[in-house]
């Protein structure tokens, strides 16, 4: 302050120079764009960044919507008092729209983090580094978070705007065309590629969490069996297999709270309630919404926003230790009236991402899995059996199964192998966001959603006859009406 | 002119006369075609008899051919004047012109020596209000052409006939005054009051003054008069309605609020379009909004003028932050004389009419709602009526409930309002000062709220010899605020916002007398805090200390040159104190919750430093003036946000309590550096004109445009002063003025054209692993926002200057408009702040004021304006691509901006009645879980099923199709009155507290409108309310947007009704003594179901939302009796 009076009394003898300087003022509580990503740190605060977007999307995000909420493994807890959000519900029952204001927050969260890992790839070249192995490591970091980024977004939308480099200014935030789905993925695999190539395949302690060789190959297998090339599939899930990981001994512990980044975990996204803005919310989103001060001991509503159906209920097989560790189930007598109410009155919840108690009220403590061991070994098993070579695939799926109390499987067909392997996937990663993404993947979308949607509409009488007319077009959801208005290219079709 | 003037001979001759004796009363006179003149001068001169009468009178005098010798007079007068359209009358040695045809010009005859008898000297004095004498003071006998003119010393003599004789004085730029002559009293001593809005006067211009006769811009001169006394914590609020194109909107009526003040309409989007504030030639930073405003700041007491500057002719001195025109406060001053002590109080109360209650259902009302909707539910989901068992017991028998509780009532009260000031001032040739403490403490209708102001001013300048005056100003004032609230509907609005929902039917305290804390009879609603125990036990105080001051240093270089400089400084701090305790609940938590609190600052100083150099000069016919200015001015902001959690108890409030802190601190700065000049040249005081330019340099836009220049040209016409206009007699001004040029507007973001890398961290290890992303999308070319405005307006002084009336005609565009352009979400941005797109605002202005009675124990006043602005988009973004903004409770856009259009239209559904029957649902268009009852809307995209946006139409214009204001001043005796008012006729608002009070869902208390809701084909209702029937779309669209609650907005509005009494002047104690009383906002004619002065885009809005109201703060009736004292 003391300086700028001196600056300011002396405009009176001031220099156009000297004053000229007072008109460039510095930001204090951000930094400017123009000024940053020059230095080994710099890029390292930026790839921590992009990460951090991965963090939104699962908290108020709502990204689960798309992918559990949307499949037949939950539903939403009908509020009748409360009719707010009808749009969110819509998404459940397949009437959503172009205009859905959630469908949006997804578009632009997803794309924001892609913006940040281009603007990384843009400019990392200029920067200053002291040792070239990092600077490999973030450029893989930033090419692995992009090529998951568009997987997802290709998987929801279609083809979408293919961007890979900074966006500088407001000139270049138009794009005239989506590029294919067919460019799209091209996009991923090569940036999936690079940064196999370039990231470790572990971090030292105070490094856990970031994206590794493994995570990156694992994207790369699950690209290349959504994209059934099955060859490829296995060649890099195989190579995931040779680095190391291991199941957790009992499945309840992979989410807990206690066991982050455990031998299991491939990738996920970081939360910790221990750390100021650092904590994650699932459980307040997903429980029911008068569980509020019985389950997680704070007053007011929880959001009631991701209820398992009896559908991933009944598909568990007897003895399966996962359903308990997966689901449990709010007794309240006023949940009576709940539609979504089970006989005796209680609601179904996700257990998995239940581990109290809560340090304050919104607050938990729980990573998000994106990639798991045993998600590596049934995608493995998925593919070679659709390679044709079903009697390697035993072995990776009765590893998984064996862990979850089961007896192992054999002499199946292939498509006997099949169906066992999408049963097992079902249940392995229900409620990891990766239901909606097996239906598409193995086709089965509509068939299994419009049986789901006959068994709902007789459960539930909110559901009305309209919802679940499941058709080709809704495989793909429509692109934000702003982004089509705006741009100027093609909705889906449909929609 | 009326304003009769002698010509100079007849003066000479009348002065002349004063000591004529022992002339002849013969007369020999020679000559041909001579002008009648002549003859009288020779009359003069011979017989010591003078001449008097207007000009006028000789101008139609014929010339006369005459030969005589010593003619008596009264012959040789017959014969001069026996062809003549002239008559004249001798009185003792003066001869009076008079026309020939004016009857009651025959007053006295030369033959009637009986009346001539009664003639009286008359000798008198005339000066100005302070007592300085004025010379050239017209007096004339009503009703004749008898009349004189003062001399050097004010003084004149003149000799009335008869009892019944009416002095006419009058004096251009002054108050005309008629006087009965007193036969007792033959001295007369009178003084004259300055006109105000008179051409004469001087008016304040930036960086200096002008005659308001010399002005070529357009610039509104308020009359302090018709705004003094208001109880009114900011003088802006007091302009309502008394500016031609100046909308002043009481959004809300918090105390110590902030009106939205907007000059020709909206002129920006992405900038804020609030008018510069420049308070005795320091341009303050900070703009108004609905709680904070400068204006506050500056007790009304001590204001001495206010100056609108409306065109960029005026404003371009500005440059770049005159685009949304400037207004112009001078503070009092001392003069030199004997010491003057002034008191100004006042006291009232505050008290809410009856529209401002929400009108919601009583207890009985409310449960019978409940049961009804419920029941019908049922029937429609079953088939089968509802058993009583169904509905829960509470509202089973609503008759039983009675009235229950009137929240609205409850958190609302008859509040007092106080205000003293304390002014002294007094100086001699070298020093004056003038001294002034004031008290304000305004206490809030609503309960908890609250304002009180401590202000202390010291205005002191200094002649330093002779070449060198020096001054200080010095404004310090000390706010105190209770709760902010300035509106809202539900959510953690501290109780304000709950008073409109919760239910009316559980009491407001237990049998115990403790208070009921949570509100839900019936787990069906909402439990919401007790409205009145959230207001009285969450503390929220604020207090802010503003310390304004200004020295200043003028040194006479050369007797026209003077070199001056200012320093400024505008020093402010601010804190907020928040407290929620354990006992209060928030929805859905019931008490105990755990405490919280937090505490917000924010300082700021800023600094400028000006020196100008001006030249006055006058050679001939040739009149000039210059100024050249140097100005840099610089400012540094800083805040602090913290909340404390986890307060283990209510007993320690302070932040050492708090278990967990969390919070964050901001500093920003910005800078600007300006050259500025300015010329007005005259000739003959008739041709005018004015160059302006302003260059002006800021930090807040990227380094390449940093940059930029306002000039502006002006030119002006006395039409009056030119000979051909003499003979218009009625006309005593006419002037026309034309203006050409640019000004600019910075009020945006103060880094806004960086991208900005903000905080957002990761975990990694188990540790904070600090991250940055980039949130917006930086604009190295930003620059200006460019307004260039044309103005073509007109003055003109009739009758005797009894109307005064002044008309603008003006375009304005505002182009490479700072917009926030939407960006496509793929480019990782929602939006970007770029130069993109051109408003134009044009208009017509109209003032007339008019004194309609002059007499010295009567008169009226009436100031009217009207003005007409039509806002129109021409260009938008890169694209033109319409701007939907605003979120409705659904998040749906409320607004559209379209090329072609005025900015921010309403835009939702388009009401098109209920669906009856089944059969009337299958004709479409329909939505998911459509049942009958539900409201229709316009299917838009004609796709067969409702959509949101989709099917979302414009629905209504938020801007009046015209705005006026008009006041009425009288005087009676030692009564005097004044009634301003102020009106919009046309435009929309959604009344979107509406979306809440007419909740179909059962959640909250409601409107009475629900009581005529669709219950079934037999029993419609009023057609205009749905069914509350329906899980889907129905209920929904009906709290959506939509046309139902898009209403007209016209208004009439009498602000302000003072009546007051002045003491006789003789009293010992005071040199003068009034009191009043006052109703402010007493009486507002309006269809509008709020307020309809609601602004939404102040705060939370922005100029893409006009119009959108959602529950203000109520404004009461303020009623006070006041007194102005002067010792």
């Amino acid at each position: 302050m003391k300086a700028k009076m001196n600056i300011f009394f002396l405009t009176l003898s001031c220099t156009l120079v000297s004053c000229n300087k007072l008109l460039e003022v510095k930001p204090e509580t951000f930094t400017s764009g123009s000024n940053y990503y020059k230095t080994e740190n710099q890029v390292r605060t930026a790839v921590n960044g992009a990460y951090s977007v991965l963090q939104n999307l699962n908290n108020n995000g709502n990204y689960w919507i798309f992918t559990e909420v949307r499949s037949d493994n939950t539903t939403y807890q009908y509020n009748p008092n409360n009719r707010c959000c009808i749009t969110r519900e819509q998404v459940d029952e397949f009437l959503n729209t172009s205009t859905d204001r959630y469908t949006e927050t997804v578009w632009t969260t997803l794309f924001n983090g892609i913006q940040q890992c281009n603007v990384i790839l843009s400019r990392i070249e200029g920067a200053t580094f002291t040792d070239d192995a990092k600077k490999n490591q973030y450029i893989g970091e930033a090419k692995f978070l992009r090529g998951l980024l568009y997987f997802n977004l290709v998987r929801l939308f279609g083809g979408v705007p293919l961007r890979v480099e900074e966006v500088r200014g407001p000139g270049d935030a138009f794009t005239e065309e989506r590029a294919s789905v067919e460019a799209v993925y091209a996009q991923i695999i090569q940036d999936a590629k690079d940064a196999a190539e370039k990231l470790p395949a572990s971090y030292p302690g105070e490094s856990v969490g970031r994206a590794t060789k493994g995570a990156a190959l694992t994207l790369l297998g699950d690209v290349y069996l959504t994209r059934k090339d099955y060859p490829n599939a296995i060649k890099f899930l195989q190579e995931v297999t040779g680095l190391g990981y291991q199941l957790v001994p009992e499945y309840a512990d992979v989410f807990s709270p206690l066991n982050k980044n455990n031998s299991e975990s491939v990738f996920e996204v970081q939360y910790d309630a221990g750390i100021q803005g650092e904590n994650s919310n699932f459980f307040f989103n997903f429980g029911p919404f008068t569980a509020g001060l019985d389950l997680t001991g704070f007053q007011g509503q929880l959001g009631g926003l991701n209820i398992p159906t009896p559908s991933i209920i009944n598909a568990y097989e007897p003895g399966d230790k996962r359903k308990d560790a997966s689901i449990g189930y709010y007794a309240n007598p006023d949940n009576n009236n709940a539609f979504e109410s089970f006989p005796g009155g209680n609601i179904p919840f996700i257990k998995k991402f239940y581990h109290p108690p809560f340090p304050n009220n919104g607050w938990t403590n729980e990573d998000w899995p994106v990639y798991r061991y045993a998600h590596v070994l049934l995608m493995l098993a998925e593919a070679l059996n659709e390679d044709n070579k079903t009697g390697d695939a035993y072995a990776p799926l009765n590893r998984v199964r064996q862990r979850a109390g089961l007896a192992p499987l054999s002499g199946l067909s292939k498509e006997g192998f099949r169906e066992a392997v999408y049963q097992e996937e079902r249940v392995e990663l229900a409620f990891e966001n990766q239901r909606w993404f097996d239906l598409l993947r193995t086709g089965r979308a509509i068939e299994v959603m419009l049986a789901h949607g006959a068994e709902e509409k007789v459960r539930l009488a909110r559901v009305g006859s309209e919802s679940y007319n499941v058709q080709e077009y809704m495989l793909v959801f429509p692109i934000p009406a702003s982004e089509v208005r705006l741009n100027g290219f093609e909705q889906n079709p449909n929609y | 002119m009326r304003v009769v003037k002698l010509t100079a001979a007849f003066i000479c001759l009348f002065s002349l006369h004063l000591g004529a004796k022992g002339f002849s009363q013969t007369v020999s006179f020679e000559g041909n075609n001579v002008p009648l003149e002549k003859v009288f001068n020779a009359i003069t001169l011979q017989t010591g008899y003078v001449v008097v009468g207007s000009k006028q009178l000789l101008r139609v005098a014929k010339r006369v051919s005459i030969h005589v010798k010593d003619s008596p007079l009264p012959e040789f007068l017959e014969a001069v004047f026996k062809h003549q359209p002239l008559g004249f009358t001798i009185i003792e040695k003066t001869i009076v012109l008079r026309p020939m045809a004016n009857a009651k010009a025959k007053l006295l005859d030369a033959t009637s020596p009986a009346e001539i008898v009664a003639l009286l000297d008359i000798t008198g004095r005339i000066t100005n209000e302070q007592g300085q004498p004025l010379p050239n003071v017209s007096i004339m006998i009503k009703g004749s052409a008898i009349g004189t003119v003062t001399d050097n010393n004010g003084a004149f003599k003149l000799q009335a006939p008869g009892e019944s004789a009416v002095l006419t004085i009058s004096y251009t730029g002054f108050v005309s005054r008629e006087i009965v002559v007193d036969y007792q009293k033959s001295h007369i001593e009178i003084s004259l009051v300055l006109l105000d809005n008179e051409l004469q006067s001087v008016v304040v211009i930036g960086y200096g003054t002008q005659r308001k006769r010399d002005v070529t811009g357009a610039v509104a001169n308020v009359s302090m008069t018709n705004i003094k006394e208001m109880p009114v914590a900011g003088v802006d609020q007091a302009l309502s309605g008394q500016v031609a194109g100046l909308q002043i909107s009481t959004s809300n009526g918090i105390p110590g609020g902030g009106p939205q003040v907007q000059l020709r309409g909206i002129g920006a989007i992405g900038a804020i379009t609030s008018p510069l504030y420049v308070v005795d030639g320091y341009a303050l930073s900070s703009s108004s909004s609905q709680i904070s405003n400068p204006m506050n700041d500056i007790a009304p007491q001590d204001i001495q003028s206010l100056t609108i500057l409306k065109d960029a002719s005026a404003t371009a001195i500005y440059g770049s932050r005159g685009s949304n025109g400037v207004i112009i406060i001078t503070t009092k001053s001392g003069a030199s004389g004997e010491p003057k002590v002034q008191v100004s109080a006042y006291t009232g109360i505050q008290k809410l009419p009856p529209r401002a209650n929400p009108n919601l259902m009583n207890a009985s009302e409310f449960a019978a709602f409940k049961k009804e909707s419920i029941s019908d539910q049922i029937l429609a989901s079953t088939g089968v009526e509802a058993t009583p068992d169904q509905i829960p017991e509470i509202y089973r028998n609503p008759e039983s409930l009675g009235e229950g509780t009137d929240w609205f009532d409850v958190i609302t009260q008859t509040a007092p309002i106080n205000n003293i000031n304390l002014s002294l001032s007094g100086g001699n040739d070298k020093v004056r000062t003038y001294l002034s403490a004031g008290y304000l403490n305004q206490q809030g209708v609503v309960i908890s709220t609250g304002y009180e102001r401590y202000s202390l001013r010291a205005n002191v300048d200094a002649s330093l010899g002779k070449r060198l005056r020096v001054g200080v100003n010095l404004a310090p004032t000390f706010t105190r605020r209770g709760k902010y609230i300035t509106g809202g509907q539900g959510r953690n609005e501290q109780g304000f916002g709950e008073a409109l929902v919760a239910s009316p039917i559980p009491p407001v305290f237990n049998a115990d007398g403790t208070y009921n804390a949570m509100i839900q009879e019936d787990p069906s609603i909402f439990p919401y805090p007790n409205p009145l125990m959230a207001l009285k036990e969450v503390d929220d105080k604020s207090q802010s200390t503003r310390i304004l001051f200004s020295a200043f240093g003028e040194y006479t270089l050369l007797k026209n040159l003077k070199l001056k400089s200012t320093i400024n400084t505008d020093w402010q701090t601010f804190e907020r104190k928040f407290f929620h305790p354990s006992t209060v609940g928030y929805l859905f938590q019931f008490p105990p919750t755990i405490p919280t609190a937090a505490n917000n600052t924010a300082s700021y100083l800023n600094l400028l430093n000006e020196n100008t150099l001006a030249y006055q000069g006058a050679f001939g016919d040739h009149s000039l003036t210059g100024l050249l200015g140097f100005s840099v001015q610089h400012e540094t902001t800083a805040g602090s946000n913290f909340t404390g959690n986890d307060f283990p108890d209510d007993d320690v409030r302070t932040f050492n309590a708090a278990a967990r802190i969390t919070g964050s601190t901001s500093a920003e700065e910005w800078a600007l550096i300006s050259y500025l000049a300015r010329v007005n040249y005259s000739f003959k005081d008739k041709y005018l004109i004015t160059g302006t330019i302003r260059r002006d340099g800021s930090s807040r836009f990227g380094e390449d445009n940093r940059w930029g220049n306002f000039p502006s040209l002006a030119v002006g016409w006395d039409i009056s002063k030119e000979n051909f206009m003499r003979n218009i007699s009625w006309i005593n001004e006419l002037k026309v003025r034309a203006s050409y040029g640019r000004s600019g507007n910075f009020q945006i973001g103060n880094y806004t054209h960086m991208s900005q890398v903000v905080s957002s961290n990761y975990v990694l290890g188990g540790s904070l692993a600090g991250g940055r992303i980039m949130n917006t999308l930086g604009n190295p070319n930003l620059g200006w926002e460019k307004m260039r405005e044309t103005n073509i307006g007109i003055d003109l002084a009739l009758w005797n200057s009894r109307v005064f009336v002044t008309a603008d005609f003006y375009k304005r565009n505002t182009e490479s408009l700072l917009l926030n352009v939407e960006l496509p979400r793929s480019s990782g941005f929602s939006s970007a702040i770029e130069n993109h797109g051109n408003i134009q605002n044009k208009g017509v202005e109209i003032s007339i004021s008019t004194r309609n009675i002059v007499r010295s124990n009567f008169s009226w006043n009436t100031d009217f304006n009207i003005s007409f602005n039509r806002n129109k988009v021409l260009a938008l973004g890169p694209t033109g691509t319409p701007i939907l903004a605003g979120s409705s409770y659904e998040g749906n856009p409320t607004n559209i901006t379209i090329v072609g259009q005025p900015i921010g239209l309403f835009y939702g559904f388009v009401f098109d009645g209920i669906y009856q029957t089944q059969a009337d649902i299958d004709k479409g268009p329909s939505f998911p879980g459509v049942v009958p009852g539900n409201m229709r809307v316009k299917d838009i995209d004609g796709d067969g099923v409702i959509n949101d946006i989709k099917d979302f139409d414009i629905i209504g214009n938020p801007y009046p199709k015209f705005a006026w204001g008009i006041t009425n001043t009288l005087t009676y005796g030692r009564f005097d009155f004044r009634a301003s008012a102020t009106s919009q006729i046309g435009g929309n608002k959604i009344s979107s507290v509406q979306f809440t009070t007419h909740l179909l869902d059962g959640l909250f208390n409601v409107s009475r409108d629900l009581n005529d809701r669709w219950r079934s084909v037999d029993n419609p209702g009023n057609g205009k309310v749905p069914t509350t029937n329906g899980t889907g779309y129905g209920r929904r669209m009906y709290r959506d947007i939509n046309s139902l609650f898009v209403e007209n907005n016209s208004y009439f509005w009498i602000k302000n009704i003072t009546l007051g009494y002045s003491l006789p002047k003789s009293n010992r104690i005071f040199k003068s003594a009034r009191f009043y009383i006052s109703i402010q906002n007493g009486l507002l004619f309006t269809k509008y179901t709020g307020n309809p002065e609601v602004t939404s885009y102040v705060e939370g809005g922005s100029a893409l939302t006009p119009g959108y109201d959602s529950n203000p703060y109520p404004v009461p009736v303020i009623y006070t009796l006041g007194t102005n004292l002067t010792f």
